[in-house]
């Protein structure tokens, strides 16, 4: 019976703060950003793009034109083509990272912060994970196998668990001792039942914070990893290799550094606005606890 | 007060192991083999064992990781599997660079983040106050490679008056220091610089609603000195915390703002080390970054 009561009051929160959401400035302006930027993402191959892997030996380097709008590389491979199609790499492995380093985080986290005899040992694991610079967590664990989307999801997935980890358990910390908890308990409700059921929804909103943040930040280490040769193998169109690549003929050619530059920095302006926006609506109080 | 710090300090060999072994087994684990990377292309299978065992890679994992811990407590942290140097010793050659970098981005950032701060917390709402808001979203989202060209292209190849690359010594005379360390100073202290702007007003602004305030108004203190002697005074725990947090942002951004730069610093040295796979540098420049 209580099982019934949690479901139904988690979309009625979610309504509540719908008009909230909507018109708040940043969520307006960050989510209409990153709805253009998925679009793009999505409708590459009808934006005038041609194949951005296609290599022209004739074509080298070459000031901005009709055929080419913002010019061609060093391959005479058309730079617009490639910032366009840049921003699938970006989107998949933001949203990967994200939902992999929630999804292993919730469940770390809900065990870690319910059952204290587990928590002692994880909450140190976390600590000397967190203790690492993840960038060159990030840059260590990428460089352990050949270059490619799955890795580079895995590293940076690994150093954003600890955050999510904490996140939860402080969360779950306060919740267990509510007394809707002991009342699952005490009606005899199973522990995994008490876990999925009724402590589970009351993180949603902290994570779906943190959890664009994690988007953000995986989008920015990637372009940073591939900046400096570590990240997706070079032959994918990434903003990070194209500024990489673009970084050696820099006093020639700025726009080969600054097209792809302006596209990730506005994808994770937007996804910034939209999460400090979600934060402000969604919870004041979650800004404490990260 | 000494079993606090004791109790501090205890509570940090579980997180020192924890690092230590997540290093040591991220970098043995990986499938390049330094001993064949070294042997070259033309050796025959008795040199690359001989090449192993004197690395001490034929051992088992266990007596690696004991071997290794236990050189490390005596400060040794092997030496470079490609240049036979001692990685200490590597590590000491490129501080210089790293360290004056750290330096000069700490100084800028607090100096210009802890008064704007400030200032935008007493006065929420006003212009500067959002304007302040809008920049610091913008530095959290602009990469420091993209930040670190946009003022190469500014300053360097534009108005031509600072260097495009590379870092001189302090020793070389202030004014050439100077001049190589500030672009890479400005664009690795705008994320930090943000950062502390954004807690000093939010716990400025706290401040500004307590009771004490309104007392030191009452009793007739200046508006600057309530600001200055009172809130910022009482905001201060925040602030020095999220400059200690801070650091670890900062050494992100240290190993790529000096590829950008070109300039010889500890960054540099762990991304060529990576690129050759040249263990004991890898563990040798993360553990220091942890440590720090």
């Amino acid at each position: 019976m209580n099982s019934l009561a949690s479901p139904s009051a988690a979309p009625a929160r979610a309504k509540r703060h719908l008009p909230a959401f909507l018109s708040h400035p940043s969520v307006v302006v960050g989510g209409f950003l990153v709805l253009a930027i998925v679009l793009m993402a999505m409708a590459a191959p009808l934006l005038g793009t041609v194949d951005p892997t296609r290599i022209d030996p004739g074509m080298r380097l070459k000031p901005p034109s009709e055929l080419a709008w913002f010019g061609t590389d060093l391959f005479g491979r058309d730079v617009y083509s490639r910032a366009v199609y840049g921003a699938r790499s970006s989107i998949l492995i933001g949203l990967c990272v994200a939902t992999a380093a929630l999804l292993i985080g919730v469940t770390v986290g809900l065990v870690t912060g319910y059952f204290r005899w587990v928590d002692a040992i994880v909450m140190r694991v976390m600590d000397g994970l967190m203790a690492i610079p993840t960038f060159l967590l990030a840059i260590a664990l990428v460089s352990l196998t050949r270059a490619s989307i799955g890795t580079v999801v895995v590293a940076l997935t690994i150093p954003e668990i600890p955050r999510v980890v904490r996140l939860v358990r402080s969360v779950v910390l306060t919740v267990r001792e509510e007394p809707f908890v002991e009342a699952a308990i005490s009606v005899g409700t199973s522990t995994p039942k008490i876990l999925v059921r009724h402590i589970l929804p009351t993180t949603y909103a902290p994570l779906m914070v943190l959890g664009t943040y994690i988007c953000a930040s995986a989008i920015l280490i990637e372009a940073g990893l591939s900046f400096l040769g570590t990240g997706l193998p070079p032959e994918i169109p990434s903003w990070g290799n194209m500024i990489s690549e673009g970084r050696t003929f820099f006093q020639v050619a700025p726009r080969l550094v600054f097209l792809p530059s302006l596209f990730l920095a506005l994808t994770v302006l937007g996804i910034n606005l939209l999460g400090d926006g979600l934060r402000d609506t969604l919870d004041p109080r979650i800004a404490k606890r990260m | 007060m000494l079993s606090f710090v004791a109790r501090r300090v205890l509570g940090l060999v579980p997180v020192i192991l924890v690092v230590s072994i997540v290093v040591f087994l991220l970098l043995r684990l990986s499938p390049g083999d330094p001993a064949i990377v070294i042997a070259g292309d033309n050796a025959d299978a008795a040199t690359i064992e001989r090449i192993r065992s004197s690395l001490g890679l034929d051992q088992p994992l266990v007596t690696q990781f004991f071997i290794w811990a236990g050189s490390l407590l005596q400060g040794d942290l092997g030496i470079s599997i490609f240049s036979n140097i001692p990685v200490a010793d590597l590590i000491l050659q490129r501080l210089e660079p790293t360290a004056s970098l750290a330096v000069t981005t700490l100084v800028f950032a607090i100096l210009i983040a802890v008064p704007l701060g400030t200032i935008a917390g007493a006065t929420a709402g006003s212009w500067l106050d959002r304007g302040l808001m809008l920049v610091s979203v913008l530095g959290f989202s602009v990469p420091v490679f993209v930040l670190g060209y946009c003022l190469i292209y500014v300053f360097s190849l534009q108005l031509r008056i600072l260097p495009v690359q590379g870092f001189a010594s302090i020793s070389d005379g202030i004014g050439p220091f100077l001049s190589s360390i500030a672009l890479p100073t400005v664009t690795l202290g705008l994320a930090y610089l943000v950062l502390i702007a954004r807690i000093t007003r939010a716990s400025v602004l706290e401040m500004m609603g307590e009771d004490f305030i309104r007392t030191a108004r009452a009793k007739g203190v200046k508006e600057r000195l309530v600001v200055t002697r009172h809130a910022l005074r009482n905001a201060a725990i925040p602030i020095l915390t999220v400059i200690g947090i801070g650091v670890a942002l900062l050494i992100s951004g240290v190993v790529v703002i000096e590829t950008v730069f070109n300039i010889p610093g500890v960054g540099r040295l762990v991304v060529d080390a990576i690129l050759k796979r040249d263990y004991p540098v890898i563990q040798g420049v993360i553990l220091m970054f942890s440590g720090v």
